[in-house]
This record gives structure tokens, C-alpha cells and sequence, in this order.
């Protein structure tokens, strides 16, 4: 199990950030921090949001986020996967929606454009944090930066949103 | 997989929320080599220089709250019994450059040995005692140019690379000027004895 610790070696930003700084000798710390990262999660007793390292490798997990109560996402539920740097978390890991989502910040392959998984990340974020942020990116979107314009467009009118969401999310749960 | 943690919390307990506030805001583990910035959050020493190191291009700013923070204005603490060595200075992750002095070496050439004055330095030493014989300055430039040139463009070399490797751009000029100004004498000085 041990073995499969280890931090995804294609991984661009890792690779032009670290430039040498040693991912073998920070492992401990990454593992150690990952490890934190599922405990707080597990204790924190939400049901709306899980994640768990997929095939028992610390540095890429599978997560689940269900839409928050209220919003048009409400009781739909989507895969994320998470994958991330040796440097984490110094460095935000790779967040990407695996489920088709019909969301303005969310483009065709499931990347995501919100501030704190680029810029504005700080060491600080965990997984928690980061999904409980997504969560509320679902029922806020930025429309002004949007990857997804069609749904962009439509986030004014709500009904006609939620009816194409509806079609959309119908469409991306059964081919999964 | 998360046995180890699964232990270490039960072990414990669940860490109660005074526990909780020393943890590092970076790790989650106890502070170790505890600092806190001028906004009062705490962080292991190691994990908040990582984090200033992870954006050199930008002005470091506090991960909690966004403040900006200065390895100069994070204040150590010290608990009862804990080391009193300053973290900022006990643990820096980034090692300090090495340089080794070269054994001072009191043959002329080291200090006149690289470039144009290869010959004539050698001249203006053996030509000391001709001076008070007319024309034998002259000559013994001549010579000593001649004998010592083979001989000195190798220690020149080496003296060169010893100088661009070890000392100081700046301690290198001076002797570039002492060794232009002590040439310019022997020159006058030559340029004396022939024409009185």
C-alpha cells in the first residue's frame, strides 16, 4: 500500500513549481497531511460531501458532492476526482468534475474554474474545505468568468435552467 | 489505511478544542518550532516558510487570513522548557551557501599571476637588485619575461580560476589596480634610471 503513495509524477504544475525540491523527503508530511485531510472529513458528519483515496493511493481520491439544500442542484449528486501534488498543500490539488455537470464554471471535460483551486489557494484548504467550497460554487456560480457560456446565458432564467439541468443530469447519471 | 491516525486520535481522544488551538494552520499537527504572524495565527516554522518559498513572485501573505506576513515579523514562541533558539534561525530548509577560503598563498603570482602582468610581475621581482646598475633593468625584463613566461601563464591559470571561483569580485579589482599602480611605478622608476 505503501508503494502506491506516491504523488501523480505527470503532473504540470508540480513539475514546473518544484524544481527540485524533493517530493521523497516532503512524502511523509503529504501523507501525513492526506491522512489529516480524511479524518477531518469523516468527523465532520457531513452527509453532502465524501471523499476517499481511490485504490488506496493517498494522492488521488474520488469524492462525492450533493447538491446544497435549496439551490437548483438540490439531491443531485456528482463524482469529483481529486488528484494531488507532491507539494500539497503548499500547492492546490487537481479538482475535476468526473460526472457531466451543466454548470457555468464547468466546462465539457469537467475542469473547474474557481479562484481558490489557482490563485487564491492557500495551505490552509483542505479537502473539506475545498469540496464544502465547490458545493457552493454549484448554487453561486461566477457568471462573469464562465466556462460553460451556454449555461451562463441561461442562470438569469431559472426555469428553463433547471429543466435543461434536469435533462442534462438525467443524461450524465445514467452513463455512469 | 488511516490506522495510524485512527490511533493516534483515539489514543488521545478526540483533541479537545484547547488542543486544537495549537495546531499549526498549515499541518493540522501540533505547532512545532511554533511561530505566530503579527495576526495572531500560529504555524510550524518549516510549513509557513515553505508557504513564503511556494510563491516567490508574489508578496507572501498569511494563509488563514490573507494578511501579509514577513519572515522579519513572525514572532517565535517559547514554551516552558522548549529551546530558546530563535526558529528563524535554527531551522531554515533552504541550506547556506558553502565557500572555502583558499590557503593563502605568498608567492607573487597569486597575486599577480592572472592576465597581463604574468611577465613583468616576475621582472619587477628579480629586476629589484639590477636597479643599481645602469642598464640592467632593461635586460632583466627582457629575461624575465622571456624565463618566466612559460613557467607563470600556467600558474596563471591557475591563479585565475582560483580568483573567479573563490574570491570576491571586488577584493579581485583591488589587486588588478595595486598591480596596475605598482607597474606604472617600476615603469617611472625604469624610465628614471635611463634617462638620468
Amino acid at each position: 500500500m505503501a508503494s502506491q503513495n506516491y504523488p501523480p509524477p505527470s503532473n504540470s504544475r508540480s513539475k514546473t513549481v518544484d524544481s527540485g525540491m524533493a517530493v521523497s523527503k516532503d512524502g511523509h508530511s503529504v501523507t501525513k497531511r492526506l491522512r489529516q485531510d480524511l479524518t477531518t472529513l469523516m468527523l465532520s458528519g457531513d452527509k453532502s460531501i465524501s471523499a476517499f483515496p481511490d485504490n488506496d493511493n493517498l494522492f488521488n481520491w474520488i469524492a462525492t458532492i450533493t447538491g446544497g439544500t435549496g439551490t437548483i442542484y438540490e439531491s443531485q449528486s456528482y463524482k469529483l476526482t481529486m488528484s494531488f501534488p507532491g507539494r500539497y498543500p503548499y500547492n492546490p490539488p487537481v479538482v475535476k468534475f468526473l460526472t457531466p455537470i451543466f454548470h457555468p464554471n464547468v466546462d465539457e471535460f469537467g475542469n473547474i474554474c474557481l479562484d481558490i483551486l489557482k490563485e487564491k489557494w492557500s495551505a490552509l484548504f483542505d479537502v473539506r474545505t475545498i469540496l464544502l467550497s465547490i458545493q457552493s460554487l454549484l448554487g453561486e456560480p461566477n457568471i462573469e468568468s464562465p466556462l460553460n457560456s451556454e449555461a451562463a446565458d441561461l442562470w438569469e432564467r431559472p426555469e428553463e435552467y433547471k429543466r435543461i439541468l434536469q435533462v442534462k443530469y438525467r443524461e450524465a447519471s445514467k452513463a455512469t | 489505511m488511516a490506522a495510524s491516525t485512527d490511533k493516534d486520535d483515539r489514543g488521545k481522544g478526540t483533541p479537545s478544542m484547547e488542543e486544537r488551538s495549537f495546531e499549526c494552520n498549515i499541518c493540522f499537527d501540533t505547532a512545532t518550532n511554533a511561530v505566530v504572524s503579527m495576526c495572531g495565527h500560529l504555524f510550524c516554522w518549516p510549513c509557513i516558510h515553505t508557504w513564503m518559498e511556494a510563491r516567490p513572485q508574489d508578496t507572501p501573505t498569511c494563509p488563514v487570513c490573507k494578511s501579509v506576513i514577513d519572515k522579519e515579523k513572525l514572532i517565535p514562541l517559547y514554551g516552558r522548557g522548549s529551546d530558546q533558539k530563535d526558529p528563524r534561525e535554527s531551522l531554515p530548509p533552504r541550506p547556506a551557501g558553502q565557500r572555502e577560503e583558499a590557503p593563502e598563498d605568498n608567492n607573487n603570482t597569486g597575486y599577480f599571476g592572472d592576465g597581463m602582468f604574468n611577465g613583468i610581475n616576475v621582472s619587477f621581482g628579480v629586476g629589484g637588485f639590477p636597479f643599481g646598475f645602469g642598464l640592467g633593468p632593461a635586460f632583466t625584463i627582457q629575461t624575465g619575461r622571456m624565463g618566466g613566461q612559460h613557467h607563470n601563464v600556467n600558474i596563471g591559470h591557475r591563479g585565475n580560476r582560483m580568483h573567479h571561483g573563490r574570491r570576491g569580485g571586488q577584493e579581485e579589482e583591488q589587486r588588478k589596480t595595486m598591480a596596475r599602480l605598482l607597474l606604472t611605478f617600476a615603469i617611472l622608476f625604469i624610465i628614471m634610471i635611463i634617462f638620468t
